[in-house]
């Protein structure tokens, strides 16, 4: 790791850079420690750097490769930024001291240096000296300083405070682990969308849970005949739900009640005041539909909005959205949450890597939202056409499909940035019902809005905290299709945990698998049952079939193989590539996704006792 | 005349091939003349045997999808231009030929396997204009 510590005689930058180098010794690192313009004396230029790691050869740090840039000063920031690599952090002092140039009046000092570092690196920045003459002492500002980067360099807490007062006079040893906690705690990583809600304390959360639950449950007992016949049925009233923990009295809900209300069967409200739809596939032939006011699409916007931030997306950003557009919540969703942060927002869709690559070099995009998987082929085409040092992106913003930690390392590594994983799913939303942030413990839900449960899948009861089970989303808030303890299908555990970036909304953990058999090919649901359904339509082939899901060069393909009725073979080539196209046809409708169809020989796929076998993933995804 | 071809459909797997022929043999069903129509998944062999019935029957006992459908096999002697002589006739009579492989016979004689768009009428056509087609006891004696 490479720390540039820059400033101007008198601030106090060669002691920080000690302190860092010793504490990173400390840690067993070998260190080197360099200063390179030594003229200390007030008002010069000041620059060491710090470089640490198994073994370091030379103590100085070419352009372009520094991690950390720490800058007492602006301009000082300004004039050392080019040696900060693409996705190095720089963080000034937000201060400004005239150099000779400036006070003899022969440069003037520049404006909106913050302000211009930000389009090409991530800054961040602290008032380093009205924290230190808070603190009563205006010479701790280095302190402060040290305290604010500390969480870009690495190491605990606890480390640098042990160096803090090996290192600094006895005397002021008090007044600068203060100092060094005030910086630490003033330091943010990212911007939190909405501090207030996603900070809560647990019990305010609970209070606004409570609150919304009650009258949510008003509501669809009121407007959805569904619901109210369902309450009756166990015999429960609006009444009987006074706060959150009420919610284990009421009986769940589960796609195929969405599917037997098709399509505006559970909507709460007057299709006058719908204004959106989406829809995603059902668990057989008909699609689930979902209908969202205009309230709804500003929350689903917040919820995508704090999304967003937590991958470090903000207005400056340049964010393609390379979900599909339409019918499908990814694209509009993800779409909605970047307009409402302000970032430069370019609706790609899907299905045109080649003019992805080239407007993400030629705009500058930083960020993108998209499959994880094409994401992976994404970077693949960029490598081809040798475009991967030409790319300005910074983030990614990963969802609608499965993934594994291995998948973003293999991301970050291949493209240079930091991945996130954002979920959600249509009929509850779509998504952006919870993302993880910078540390990747899990994935913070908007609580506020989606109230998580984990059951059992099979007993339906609710689980301990951190043990696996079925998630299961009651939605606080919305009006147009609410859901109460809608089950998701998908096995995560769940913790209350006050997490390492300052939110306290609870995380779900990385997806175990699914308690159905749902399958996600392309970011698209898929049910062997809607096969099934199909293919009842298709004489010329047996009711048996198998599904071959797979991953070639990072896109999903799936292979259906189905039995050749012998009653309808034909002995010419063409009649069977006709029933081949018109077998891809039915499967093209029915999934939404094409699949490559084989023909086998009548009783060669595999009859299975008890419940058939139909689908054969080979891509490993939990 | 009217021949019955057999025609097995087997996937693109090794050893395919090789479980139909010890089907047909084992039933001691000869075979006369093969030819592979093949696809990068699955293939059609076409089989002109000695008793078609008793191949089908066998074939599809074991599980394989197998039909018989009508051919003409046409005598061609080895002289120059017989074989666009007799193509000229069923274009002429308009009939379009779906597919056609050569059986193979001893002595100065050859054999097509014709699969037309319409076998009678090829088969008629043929006879007037003095073409020999064999017939399915021609086969069975070869
Ligand atoms: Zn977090």
């Amino acid at each position: 790791m490479d720390i540039m510590v820059v400033g101007v005689g008198g601030q106090g930058t060669l002691l920080t850079s000690r302190i860092i180098g010793k504490t990173a010794l400390d840690a067993g690192y070998d260190v080197k420690l360099s200063e390179v313009h030594g003229m200390a004396q007030r008002g010069g230029s000041v620059v060491t750097f710090v470089r640490f790691g198994d073994k370091v050869y030379e103590p100085i740090a070419e352009e372009g490769s520094v991690d950390v840039l720490i800058s007492f000063e602006r301009l000082e920031a300004l004039r050392y930024a080019h040696y900060v690599k693409k996705d190095g952090v720089i963080i000034i002092n937000d201060c400004r001291i005239d150099p000779m140039t400036v006070v003899t009046g022969a440069k003037s000092y520049p404006e909106n240096i913050i302000e211009d570092l930000i389009k090409s690196h991530k800054v961040y920045s602290i008032d380093g000296l009205s924290v230190a003459k808070e603190l009563g002492n205006s010479k701790v500002l280095n302190s402060v300083v040290l305290g604010f980067s500390a969480k870009h360099i690495g190491f605990t807490l606890e480390d640098w405070l042990t160096m803090v007062e090996k290192t600094v006079p006895p005397k002021t040893i008090e007044i600068n682990k203060k100092a060094f906690l005030a910086g630490y705690n003033k330091y943010e990583v990212f911007m939190i969308w909405n501090k207030e809600i996603e900070c809560m304390s647990r019990e305010d959360v609970t209070l606004l849970q409570s609150e919304r639950l009650v009258k949510l449950v008003d509501y669809v007992y009121n407007n959805v005949e569904f619901y109210r016949k369902k309450m009756d049925a166990v015999g429960v009233k609006p009444s009987d739900i006074k706060d959150i923990k009420d919610i284990v009295k009421l009986p769940f809900t589960t796609k195929d009640d969405l599917r037997d209300n098709y399509p505006f069967g559970l909507f709460a409200v007057p299709h006058s005041d719908i204004v959106r739809i989406h829809a995603s596939s059902g668990t057989t032939g008909k699609a689930t539909v979902v209908g969202y006011t205009r309230d709804d699409l500003e929350i689903w916007a917040e919820c995508v909005a704090r999304c967003f931030s937590m991958a470090g997306v903000d207005k400056n950003d340049i964010v393609q959205i390379a979900y599909g557009y339409g019918l499908f919540t990814g694209g509009l969703g993800a779409h909605g949450g970047a307009e409402k942060i302000g970032a430069m927002v370019v609706p790609m869709s899907t299905g045109n890597s080649k003019k992805l690559t080239t407007m993400m070099v030629d705009f500058g995009a930083t960020a993108i939202a998209c499959t994880p998987s094409y994401l992976l082929h994404i970077s693949e085409v960029l490598a081809e056409e040798n475009l991967l040092d030409k790319i300005k992106l910074k983030s990614a913003i990963c969802g609608a499909e499965p993934w594994t930690e291995k998948m973003r390392k293999e991301i970050e590594s291949k493209l240079n940035i930091k991945a996130y994983d954002i979920y959600g799913l249509s009929e509850v939303m779509g998504p952006g019902v919870a993302c993880d942030c910078e540390y990747h413990q899990g994935l913070h839900v908007c609580e506020d809005h989606f109230y998580p449960e984990i059951v059992d899948s099979a007993t339906l009861q609710p689980v301990a905290e951190g043990e696996t089970g079925e998630l299961v989303f009651t939605t606080l808030t919305k009006q147009g299709l609410p859901l109460i303890r809608y089950r998701t299908k998908d096995l995560t555990s769940i913790s209350y945990d006050k997490c390492e970036c300052g939110r306290t909304s609870v995380r779900i953990s990385r997806f175990k698998g699914r308690s159905d058999d749902m399958l996600i090919i392309r970011g698209v649901n898929v049910f062997p049952s809607q096969v099934e359904a199909a293919l009842i339509d298709v004489e010329e082939v047996t009711p048996h079939y198998m599904m071959i899901v797979d991953r070639v060069n990072n896109l999903d393909t799936l292979e259906i193989q189905v039995e050749i009725d012998p009653k309808f073979y034909t002995d010419e080539i063409k009649g069977i590539e006709k029933l081949t196209k018109k077998i891809g046809h039915v499967v093209q409708q029915a999934l939404g996704l094409s699949a490559k169809i084989t023909l086998v020989q009548p009783n060669t796929l595999k009859r299975s006792e008890g419940k058939a076998v139909h689908v054969t993933d080979k891509r490993k995804l939990y | 005349m009217v021949v019955k071809q057999l025609s097995v459909f087997i996937e693109n797997r090794q050893g395919r091939l090789g479980e139909v022929l010890d089907v047909l043999k084992n039933n001691n069903v000869n075979i006369l003349s093969i030819s592979l129509a093949d696809t990068t998944e699955y293939g059609i062999l076409r089989l002109i045997v000695n008793n078609p019935e008793l191949g089908k029957d066998t074939l599809l006992k074991e599980g394989f999808s197998a039909l018989l459908s009508d051919v003409v096999i046409i005598k061609i002697t080895h002289e120059t231009g017989s074989l666009q002589k007799f193509l000229k006739i069923i274009s002429d009579a308009d009939i379009s030929i779906e597919y056609m492989y050569g059986l193979s016979v001893e002595g100065a004689s050859a054999s097509i396997v014709l699969k037309t768009s319409d076998t009678i009428k090829a088969t008629t056509v043929l006879t007037e204009n003095g073409i020999d087609t064999l017939s399915g006891e021609d086969i069975s004696k070869l």
